[in-house]
């Protein structure tokens, strides 16, 4: 057995790494780069994403490169429920179980590197941060600003009394 | 100065996080600022489904009415009042729950109900009403007309023809015509009708016409007292054109509305379903009248007990409805009630007839729930034993032999007693699943998930441990022959410690064979 092609990446930083061209070519990104440009050994820049949280990607690829690529968007309408779920694996649940930055920053990387698994779990993960706290902590949390007047604020709570928790 | 209200994460990638937020929990998010309210209204007013509260549905219409655009984002919409009863059909129960809206109250209400479907623009999933106390109702065939893009439609009116509404909506789905009076459907539905039907609700006579050469999964037929004979069918030949969907009907329901319903041959729906659809799953049988018959239910269990051992994949069987297609029914819910001894001996002789079983409603609402068989080696019992002891004030115990979905399916959790969720799992249990491995276990040390504490075996140190409110196993792990030394840890006894006694006493007695924990 030959020894699997490989792909350097580059992060902003400059750090350089060596992968299996199977596990980079679970972004969709460098997919595609790889197939515009043909193979090389010139590292493939990745100037939006630094060297720790390369490293991070990296390792969710490499546990997952065996898994089927996602359908693009099968049936959006029929398993929304399903999809919606908010389940995440044993193995992801502790790879996301980092800091709130860095959660961010995952998001941030696999929606420029177009890695949809990885990007659905830091999402469902946030969303799952989001339940159950207050307009104000969610404000905390995402570090919005309320912009709302009183009134709106009033007007708005008035509009959605009807879907007020029990 | 925009740029600084904004999170630090693009809006696309907010918009995508919302959609994992279940819409009882969008509220709070559209309350935080402008930005994340036009990404999070969409997403409230996209399914809408207020099955019983009329309330609610007041309030909700106050707003749809006051937004026209909000009217647009609806993909679903069922108001509350789908489920009034038809008054033909539940006398008694059409009294009581019509008079929880008066009637000038009533007319008003679905005044607005048309008001906001006439903005509606993107609904694939819709509900029409019609009150049994007011024969005023909404035209179906104009819904359908005007939507033809349906994929889900649940009607209670009867106007029109059935050949034409099927006409009107070529992408249908899943039909609910639960009270229809279509008695000639035979002569309206043609092959090219409604090829894509997976789901249907209607009394037989209608299922006679859609059911065969349609992809039927979801059965739901309600027998009324036109149906009492189905174009001249008995129930073993009605069951067999049953079995003509081109697809597998694995639910199957059946609703029987009034006394002068119930068919003298129970026994033989039963077996002739059982004969030709042999691949139902999931079983819900439902009679009106076991609320003023205590013998009806009865009678229905002992006649289903012949019949059971011919259905080989059976999973659930329900006798209260409640899991029934008209899921969310006011008058179909019932309180819980425990499962009596009658019961007990009914559920002996069945999962001995079944053994797929695995959930089983009563009449009364009580539910029995089929115990996964957990099989443990001698070492494994150890361990277990161990780890009960060491956490015994440990509310709930997740013990996961197949997957690694323990923390997320509460089907497989047990509890020790006490069940009381938290969710903030990290900061109140561990998962040693993955700490545990031969080498920290193969130790009289303490190990070092166990966290800090006094490493003297002897003392009344209590451990962090102790303070755990959750704890998973993952049974693969504990395949490995552990040998002992086993670790001995008295835990000191604090006001954490409910149920001692039951616990002391289980240590005493060992590890019992099998794993009969409480389920949670």
């Amino acid at each position: 057995m030959s020894a699997a092609p490989q792909v350097t990446l580059e992060s902003s930083d400059g750090e350089k790494f060596k992968v299996d061209k199977e596990v980079a070519e679970r972004s969709v990104l460098i997919k595609n780069m790889i197939e515009d440009v043909g193979e090389s050994d010139n590292p493939i820049p990745l100037p939006n994403v630094n060297a720790s949280v390369l490293k991070k990607v990296l390792e969710y690829c490499e546990h997952h490169r065996g898994d089927p690529l996602p359908a693009a968007d099968a049936d959006p309408s029929n398993d929304d429920n399903r999809k919606r779920a908010t389940e995440i694996s044993d193995w992801d649940q502790k790879f996301i179980q980092v800091d709130q930055e860095m959660l961010f920053e995952i998001i941030l990387a696999a929606n420029y590197m177009d890695i949809k698994p990885l990007l659905d779990v830091g999402c469902k993960t946030v969303a799952n941060m989001i339940k159950g706290k207050t307009p104000e902590e969610i404000r905390k949390l995402f570090n919005i600003v309320n912009d709302f007047t009183p009134e709106e604020e009033a007007q708005i709570k008035k509009e959605n009394e009807w879907a007020e928790d029990r | 100065m925009a740029k600084e209200v904004l999170p630090p994460l693009p809006w696309e990638v907010l918009a995508h996080i919302l959609t994992f937020v279940p819409p009882s929990r969008l509220r709070s998010v559209i309350l935080t600022c402008q930005g994340l309210r036009q990404l999070a209204e969409p997403l409230l007013y996209r399914h809408i489904s207020l099955s019983n509260s009329p309330t609610r549905c007041f309030y909700l219409l106050r707003t749809l009415l006051a937004r026209d655009e909000l009217c647009k984002t609806i993909q679903t919409f069922h108001p509350a009042d789908r489920y009034l009863p038809d008054q033909n059909l539940f006398p008694l129960l059409g009294r009581i729950i019509g008079s929880n809206l008066g009637s000038a109250h009533q007319k008003a209400y679905h005044k607005h109900i048309e008001r906001v479907q006439e903005r509606l623009s993107r609904v694939e999933n819709i509900s029409i009403a019609r009150v049994g106390i007011h024969r005023e109702s909404l035209k179906t065939l104009d819904i359908a007309t005007r939507f033809p893009q349906v994929k889900r439609l649940r009607t209670f009116s009867d106007d029109g023809e059935l050949g034409s509404l099927l006409d009107a909506l070529p992408h249908i789905t899943h039909l609910e015509l639960p009270f229809h009076k279509f008695n000639s459907a035979e002569d309206q539905v043609h092959p090219h009708h409604a090829r894509y039907l997976e789901g249907l609700f209607c009394p037989p006579f209608v299922a006679v016409s859609l059911v065969p050469s349609r992809p039927i999964k979801h059965l739901a037929l309600l027998w009324c007292s036109s149906s009492r004979r189905i174009h001249g069918l008995n129930n073993w030949e009605f069951m067999e054109v049953m079995g003509r969907s081109t697809g597998t009907i694995r639910s199957l329901a059946l609703f029987f509305g009034s006394r002068a319903n119930m068919p003298e041959e129970m026994d033989q729906i039963f077996s002739a379903t059982a004969r030709f659809l042999p691949d139902v799953e999931e079983l819900t049988i439902w009679f009106v009248f076991y609320e003023h018959n205590p013998d009806g239910p009865t009678r229905t269990l002992s006649e289903f007990r012949e019949s059971l051992s011919s259905f080989c994949k059976l999973r659930s069987v329900d006798f209260n409805g409640s899991r029934g297609k008209p899921s969310g029914v006011p008058y179909f819910d019932r309180r819980r009630d425990a499962i009596s001894t009658v019961y007990i001996q009914i559920l002996q002789i069945w999962s001995e007839r079944c053994p797929t079983l695995e959930r089983v409603t009563f009449p009364n609402g009580a539910v029995w729930i089929k115990e996964p068989i957990l099989q443990f080696s001698k070492h494994q019992r150890q361990l277990l034993s161990f780890l009960r002891r060491t956490f015994f004030s440990v509310p709930r115990l997740a013990i996961n032999p197949l997957s690694q979905e323990a923390k997320s399916s509460p089907e497989q959790e047990y509890s020790f007693g006490k069940s009381s969720a938290s969710d903030d799992v990290a900061a109140q249990g561990i998962d040693i699943s993955t700490n545990i491995s031969d080498a920290n276990i193969n130790t009289s040390t303490r190990p070092s998930w166990l966290g800090p504490g006094h490493d003297d075996p002897n003392s009344n140190t209590s451990t962090t441990a102790s303070n755990f409110k959750w704890l998973c196993l993952n049974q693969s792990r504990l395949h490995s022959n552990l040998p002992p030394p086993w670790f001995h840890f008295r835990i000191q006894k604090s006001e954490f410690c409910w149920g001692t006694p039951m616990f002391e006493r289980d240590l005493n007695a060992g590890w019992p064979e099998g794993l009969p924990i409480e389920t949670s």
